[in-house]
């Protein structure tokens, strides 16, 4: 799933290990979640865009021809 | 697992072997089962001290340890590792019937080919049971 975090990140200033601690994972899950190797669960979803101010689907984006 | 368990496991796999390794040494060396399960108690007593030292130098820095701690619980780490236990599971079933049978026709083992045929019949049977109760509960 493609997602904004990275570019969300980066406005901020902030980096993978700060948000990593922000949201209660390791810096290995930010870098998987940004590359797109990993999707997240719907609660760490909900974390990750509230530390972006933004609802998920702003943050990651699904294309109907993942199902 | 944290901190505090991982430090407990860590000491009873020490006491463990060095059981193992005190009883079976006695017996001798000469039998079979008394070299090997010495040998297995002198595994357990270096696996016990390796994980012991691992945990009193994470102990030592709370900053690693608190970051241990969260990559003990991170989803994503769970996620990967519950993949890598249902994959070992599956290979080892077939491993295991295949050594049962090759026990039985190749070598005429026929208590060791049963032991693991009926072995891999209990897993089949477990995993089928575990899926029902899983289903129902989620």
């Amino acid at each position: 799933m493609k997602n904004l975090i990275e570019e969300k990140r980066k406005e901020r200033g902030i980096t993978q290990q700060q948000l990593a601690a922000a949201v209660g994972v390791s810096r290995q899950t930010i870098i998987s979640l940004e590359s797109g190797k990993y999707n997240p669960s719907i609660l760490l979803a909900h974390d990750i865009a509230q530390q972006f101010d933004a609802a998920i689907e702003e943050i990651f984006i699904f294309e109907e021809e993942e199902k | 697992m944290t901190l505090k368990n991982q430090k407990k496991f860590a000491v009873l796999w020490l006491v463990i072997g060095i059981v193992m390794w005190v009883v079976f040494s006695a017996i001798g060396e000469e039998s079979f089962q008394g070299g090997l399960l010495s040998g297995m108690g002198s595994a357990f007593i270096v696996v016990g001290a390796i994980r012991l030292v691992r945990v009193r130098r994470l102990e030592k820095n709370p900053e690693k340890a608190a970051d241990y701690e969260t990559a003990l619980k991170d989803e994503r780490v769970v996620y990967v590792a519950n993949k890598a236990r249902s994959m070992t599971f599956t290979v080892s079933v077939y491993a295991q019937l295949a050594a049962g049978l090759i026990a039985i026709f190749a070598f005429d083992q026929q208590l060791l080919g049963q032991a693991l045929c009926f072995l891999t019949c209990f897993q089949c049977l477990l995993f089928t049971v575990l899926y029902r109760v899983y289903n129902k509960k989620y």
